[in-house]
C-alpha cells in the first residue's frame, strides 16, 4: 500500500494550493482532497501521517470525517488538524471529542505550519 | 333635591296622614283617597298625579252638592276637604317628581358603573393583549440578536476565508525567494482574487445593513423594463461566454413600465444572472419580463443543476450556500439572494423560484408597474420633505398622504415652513436633527405609540397639536370639527362646547357607533334639557331631518377612515351642511396633546413662536 505524508482536505481551492506549495517544495509527498467524503477514502487508501481537514466542508464536515477516520483506522491513525476560522472553545471541544489532534486557525502563517509539521514528522 | 317646596312637600305628608286619620272614618272617599294618591305617585308622571288629585276634589264638590247634608252646611264641609284633597295631591306630585329624580339619577349612576365595568374588563384584557404583544415582541427581539450574533459570526468566518489566501501566499511570496515566475504569477493572481472577493463580501454587507437600517434610499422613477434586461445582458455576456453558456433576453413587451430604482433593479437582475452563470454547465441563461396583473414579472432562466425543493426557501436567507451541489462550488458571499429578496420587497414586490433536479431553475420577481397618479403623490411629497431638510419650523405628521400634502401646501402658503411624515416613530428621527418649533399631528395616529415622540417633544418644549382634518374638494384642508369629547364621556367635556355654540332651540343628533354610547350621551343631554335625536346611520339623520333639524351633530367614536366617510356624507347634503360637529375619541387625549378645533387659531400661535 502507498503511504503519503500529509493529506490535505478542504473546499477552497486556495488554501489547498497554498499549503500544498510549501509542503512539496519541503519535500514531503502530499495528496488533496475537495471534499469530506473524498479525503475519508484517500485517508484510508493513502494512510497519510498528517491529515489537514477543513471545519466546514460539503458531504462530511471535519469533525464527522474525524470521527470516521479514528473508528476506522485503528493502526496509526493520523494526526488531524482541523482549519477552522472561527477559532472558538466551543468548536475545539467539539473537535478534540472527535478525535483531532490539533488547531490550525485561519488566516495562519505558513512557516508557523512547517515548523509544527516539520517537527511532528521528525518525531515519528 | 333642590327645589326647597320638595322639602316642604315630605314635611307636611306625614301630618295630612295624621290629619286623615283623625277626620277618615267619617268620610269613606276620603280614606280611599290617601292609599289610591300613595299607589300612583310610585307609578304615575307628577302631572298625571295632580290631575287625578284635582279630579278627586272636583268628585268629592260635586258628590257634597247632590248630597246635601240635613243640616245645611254643605259649604262649610266641602271647602276644607276639597282644599284637603288639593294640598294632598299637590304634596304626591312633589314626591313622586322627587323620586322620578333620583330614580333618574340612580339609573345613570347604575349605566355609568355598568360601563365602568365593561370599560374594567375591556382594560384587564387589553392588559392581556399587551402582555401577550410583550412576549411575542420579547421572543422576537431574542431571536433577532441571535440572528444578529450568527450573522456577525458569518461575517468573520466568510471575511476570513479569502484572508487566509492572502495571508498565506504573501507570505510564500516573502518567504520563498527562488519562486519561478509563472508560481510568482499564479500566487499575485490568487492574492488578487481573494482581496476582490473580500471587497465584494464588503460591499454586500454594507448593502444589506443599508436595507435592514432602512438607509437604502430608493429613486424611485419611471423605467422602461426592456432597458434594465439589455443592461443586465450586456453587464453578464462576456462572463456567460467565457463558459460557453448563450444569453438571450425574452420581452413580451416593449412599452411595460416600472415604478422602480432603476440601478437596484439591474443588481437584482445581475445577481441572479451572476448566480445562473454560476451554477450552469452547458446551456445558457435566458433573461425576460411580462406582464402581471398591477407587476412586471422579470425571469431568469437557466439549464444548470437544479435546486432541491427543500432548498429553494433557504437560499434567500443570508449566508444560505447550496453546500451539497459539487465539490469545487462556485465562490460567494452567501448574501446574493438575500439581498435580491430585500431590493424587490422595498419596491413592494415579491421574489420566488421553480426548479428541478437537473433541468435547471426559474427566478422570478414582481415589481410594480409605474402609475402616474401615485408617482405624483411621491414626488410632490419627496419634494417638500427634501426642500426644508435643515430649516423646517412646522412638522407635520399626518398618516393620510392627500391630508399631508393638503395641510402641508395650507401651511407653506401662509408663510410656513414645513417638514412631513407619516409616522411617530420618522417623526422621533426627524427631532434629533432638525429644528422643530410645532408638531402637527392628525387623530388617525392616536392609536400609535406615540410616547417616545411626546416625550422628546416635550424635553425640547415644542407644543404638540393634534386635530381632525379634512379634506374638501378640490383639496382644500379645513377643520370641521368644531369641539372633541372623549370615552367616558361627562358633562364637564360637552357643556363647555355646547355653551360657546348658544343653540336656540338645543336640538342636537348623534351619530352614534353603538347603543352604548347612544344611551349615555342622551341621558347626559336630556338632564341639561337638551333635545336628542340619535340616529344608527348617516341616511337616517338625513330622512329625520324633516322633523328635526339639528343645530349640532355629535360624531360617535368611529374609526377615522368611516368618520371621513360620516363627514363626506353631512357636507354634501345641504339640509346639515353647515351644522357644527363634534367628535367623540375612544380614549382621552394624552395630557401634552393639545386639540385644536380651528387651524387659523394654530397658525396664528404658530406666528407667535
Amino acid at each position: 500500500m502507498k503511504s503519503i505524508d500529509i493529506l490535505i482536505a478542504d473546499d477552497e481551492p486556495h488554501i489547498v494550493r497554498a499549503l500544498s506549495f510549501i509542503f512539496s517544495k519541503a519535500g514531503f509527498v502530499i495528496d488533496t482532497a475537495g471534499n469530506g467524503e473524498e479525503a475519508l477514502s484517500k485517508c484510508r487508501s493513502l494512510m497519510p501521517r498528517i491529515a489537514f481537514f477543513d471545519l466546514v466542508m460539503p458531504k462530511i464536515d471535519g469533525i464527522q470525517l474525524c470521527q470516521l477516520i479514528k473508528a476506522d483506522i485503528r493502526q496509526q491513525p493520523p494526526y488531524i488538524f482541523i482549519l477552522t476560522c472561527k477559532g472558538q472553545d466551543t468548536d475545539k471541544e467539539m473537535c478534540l471529542n472527535a478525535g483531532a489532534n490539533d488547531f490550525l486557525t485561519k488566516p495562519f502563517s505558513p512557516k508557523e505550519v512547517m515548523d509544527k509539521v516539520r517537527f511532528l514528522l521528525a518525531e515519528k | 333635591m333642590k327645589n326647597p317646596s320638595n322639602h316642604l312637600a315630605i314635611i307636611i305628608a306625614p301630618l295630612l296622614a295624621v290629619c286623615f286619620f283623625t277626620g277618615g272614618a267619617l268620610s269613606p272617599f276620603r280614606f280611599a283617597y290617601l292609599p289610591l294618591m300613595i299607589l300612583i305617585s310610585i307609578r304615575l308622571p307628577p302631572r298625571a298625579i295632580f290631575l287625578t288629585g284635582t279630579l278627586f276634589a272636583c268628585g268629592y264638590a260635586v258628590m257634597v252638592v247632590f248630597n246635601k247634608p240635613a243640616d245645611g252646611h254643605a259649604m262649610a264641609i266641602a271647602a276644607p276637604e276639597f282644599i284637603f284633597y288639593l294640598l294632598t295631591a299637590w304634596t304626591a306630585t312633589r314626591v313622586a317628581a322627587t323620586i322620578s329624580k333620583e330614580r333618574t339619577l340612580f339609573m345613570l349612576s347604575r349605566s355609568t358603573f355598568q360601563s365602568l365595568c365593561n370599560e374594567q374588563v375591556d382594560r384587564a384584557n387589553n392588559l392581556q393583549t399587551t402582555l401577550h404583544t410583550l412576549t411575542l415582541i420579547h421572543n422576537k427581539l431574542e431571536n433577532i440578536d441571535r440572528c444578529r450574533t450568527l450573522f456577525l459570526g458569518n461575517i468573520a468566518h466568510e471575511l476570513k476565508t479569502p484572508l487566509a489566501g492572502i495571508r498565506a501566499f504573501s507570505e510564500i511570496l516573502l518567504t520563498y525567494q527562488d519562486l519561478d515566475i509563472p508560481s510568482q504569477r499564479e500566487f499575485l493572481n490568487i492574492i488578487n482574487a481573494d482581496s476582490v472577493r473580500m471587497a465584494t463580501l464588503v460591499n454586500d454587507i454594507l448593502i444589506n445593513l443599508k436595507i435592514q437600517t432602512g438607509n437604502l434610499r430608493l429613486g424611485l422613477n419611471k423605467v422602461r423594463s426592456s432597458e434594465l434586461i439589455e443592461e443586465c445582458i450586456k453587464a453578464m455576456r462576456p462572463m456567460a461566454e467565457a463558459k460557453g453558456l448563450t444569453m438571450q433576453s425574452s420581452i413580451t413587451s416593449d412599452s411595460i413600465f416600472i415604478n422602480a430604482d432603476k440601478n437596484q433593479v439591474v443588481q437584482v437582475l445581475i445577481n441572479l444572472v451572476n448566480n445562473a452563470i454560476k451554477y450552469t454547465e452547458q446551456g445558457g441563461v435566458t433573461v425576460g419580463v411580462a406582464l402581471k396583473g398591477r407587476f412586471a414579472e422579470f425571469s431568469v432562466i437557466d439549464t444548470g443543476e437544479g435546486i432541491f425543493p427543500a432548498e429553494q426557501k433557504k437560499i434567500f436567507d443570508e449566508f444560505y450556500r447550496v453546500l451539497d451541489n459539487a465539490a469545487n462550488r462556485p465562490i460567494g458571499s452567501g448574501l446574493g439572494l438575500s439581498i435580491c429578496k430585500k431590493i424587490v420587497e422595498v419596491h413592494e414586490g415579491t421574489i420566488g423560484v421553480e426548479s428541478s433536479i437537473g433541468k435547471g431553475s426559474t427566478f422570478r420577481f414582481t415589481i410594480p408597474i409605474f402609475n402616474e397618479e401615485q408617482f405624483l403623490i411621491y414626488e410632490s411629497v419627496e419634494r417638500v420633505t427634501h426642500q426644508h431638510k435643515d430649516s423646517g419650523r412646522i412638522l407635520i405628521v399626518v398618516r393620510d398622504r392627500s391630508k399631508s400634502i393638503c395641510l402641508s401646501k395650507s401651511l407653506e402658503n401662509a408663510g410656513n415652513k414645513v417638514i412631513t411624515t407619516y409616522n411617530y416613530e420618522k417623526a422621533c428621527d426627524i427631532l434629533v436633527f432638525t429644528d422643530v418649533n410645532l408638531i402637527i399631528s392628525d387623530l388617525g395616529l392616536t392609536i400609535d405609540n406615540n410616547e417616545p415622540l411626546l416625550s422628546r417633544a416635550a424635553s425640547k418644549m415644542i407644543p404638540f397639536y393634534q386635530s381632525y382634518f379634512y379634506v374638501e374638494p378640490p383639496g382644500i384642508i379645513s377643520q370641521v370639527i368644531i369641539g372633541y369629547i372623549w370615552s367616558p364621556f361627562n358633562r364637564a367635556q360637552i357643556l363647555p362646547i355646547l355653551e360657546t355654540l348658544n343653540l336656540p332651540h338645543k336640538k342636537i343628533a348623534i351619530i352614534p357607533s353603538n347603543v352604548e354610547e347612544s344611551r349615555m350621551l342622551q341621558t347626559i343631554l336630556s338632564l341639561e334639557n337638551y333635545k336628542t335625536e340619535p340616529s344608527i346611520n348617516n341616511d337616517e339623520l338625513f330622512n329625520s331631518c324633516r322633523f328635526f333639524l339639528p343645530e349640532a351633530i355629535i360624531i360617535g367614536t368611529f374609526e377615522i377612515d368611516q368618520v371621513d366617510l360620516i363627514v363626506k356624507k353631512i357636507r354634501s347634503n345641504p339640509k346639515v351642511s353647515n351644522v357644527p360637529l363634534i367628535l367623540a375619541l375612544k380614549v382621552p387625549p394624552p395630557k401634552d396633546i393639545k386639540l385644536i378645533p380651528q387651524l387659523l387659531q394654530l397658525l396664528e400661535q404658530c406666528k407667535l413662536l
